[in-house]
């Protein structure tokens, strides 16, 4: 069943207002500290940066500031942001944090009420992202990927939007975001409910695209 | 329903999320879901959510985080279950 509520709705909820409050006073200052250039890989990428129904970001992790990278870079839409329970469990901060837009979830267990929340919000057309190597990765390229954002893809029936980023080198350079077309894991899984098995085969598939992002970048 | 029937069940979708024609035929009540059953977090999550469409219960993070056997949740699925 379609949850999705019209676009201009979804711009006008009351409820958001706090997340775009934050994001209309602390979104410039943010843009200039990042400026995020965008490369498009793939001829429909940018249908990426301007879909407006609900879908998963997924991203490499490098460093805190990624949130901020990825967020000013899709700036034009609200975006939420699967986080550790590591991060949310301190009052203020997780009070200030669960206002913009982040949903706490507990790594250590089989958390089923972080899933339910992130289907229900992209069955209304929410934006959210999800770091899929499940934690801050170092090492060169991307990291082996959790199997979560596709579960949660397939489960709301959305696409994924790829994207990666790498360090730049000095603090006065740009941030340079490639995003890739929509990959949407029922093309590979079809509408029956898919077994971990085959999850773990479109995770791969989705690790790929987001490889070949990584090599756009270099090149 | 009986326990029996919720277990036979509960071993079948197991099967069935994990695929790669795992079998769980030597599976029991007092088979743990990490050790012996081999389910992850994520494999957990998705049993689970195909044995709330199925039994028409709804499972929450306490109720999952106090199952250790599959005997637990088997006994929560023939309290709660509406069918």
């Amino acid at each position: 069943m379609n949850k999705e509520r019209p676009y201009f709705l979804r711009l006008l909820n009351i409820r958001m207002f706090p997340m775009d409050l934050g994001r209309f006073l602390i979104g410039p200052f943010v843009l200039l500290a990042y400026r995020p250039k965008v490369v498009f890989v793939g001829e429909n990428a940018k249908k990426s940066l301007h879909y407006k129904h609900g879908a998963i970001l997924t991203s490499n992790h490098i460093s805190l500031h990624d949130p901020f990278i990825v967020g000013t870079a899709f700036w034009r839409r609200r975006m939420f942001f699967l986080v550790g329970e590591f991060v949310m469990d301190y009052p203020i901060r997780g009070f200030l944090l669960r206002r913009a837009g982040c949903i706490r979830v507990d790594r250590k267990i089989a958390d089923i009420e972080a899933m339910r929340k992130t289907v229900s919000l992209l069955e209304q057309g929410s934006l959210i992202t999800i770091f899929a190597e499940g934690g801050i990765h170092h090492g060169k390229g991307p990291g082996p990927f959790k199997n979560g954002p596709i579960m949660m893809a397939q489960e709301a029936n959305v696409p994924i939007i790829p994207c990666y980023f790498e360090k730049r080198k000095h603090w006065w350079n740009r941030y340079r975001v490639a995003v890739g077309e929509l990959f949407d894991p029922r093309d590979e899984l079809g509408d029956k409910a898919p077994s971990i098995a085959e999850i773990r085969a479109c995770t791969e598939k989705l690790w790929e695209k987001t490889k070949q992002l990584e090599e756009a970048l270099r090149k | 329903m009986s326990e029996r029937e919720v277990f036979q069940e509960l071993v079948r979708i197991a099967e069935d999320v994990v695929g790669g024609g795992v079998s769980y035929k030597n599976a029991t009540m007092d088979s743990k879901f990490h050790e012996d059953l081999g389910l992850d977090s994520i494999a957990m999550i998705y049993t689970v959510l195909a044995l709330e469409k199925r039994f028409e219960v709804r499972f929450d993070n306490k109720s999952l985080a106090s199952f250790s056997t599959v005997g637990d949740i088997v006994a929560f699925i023939v309290r709660n279950t509406k069918l």
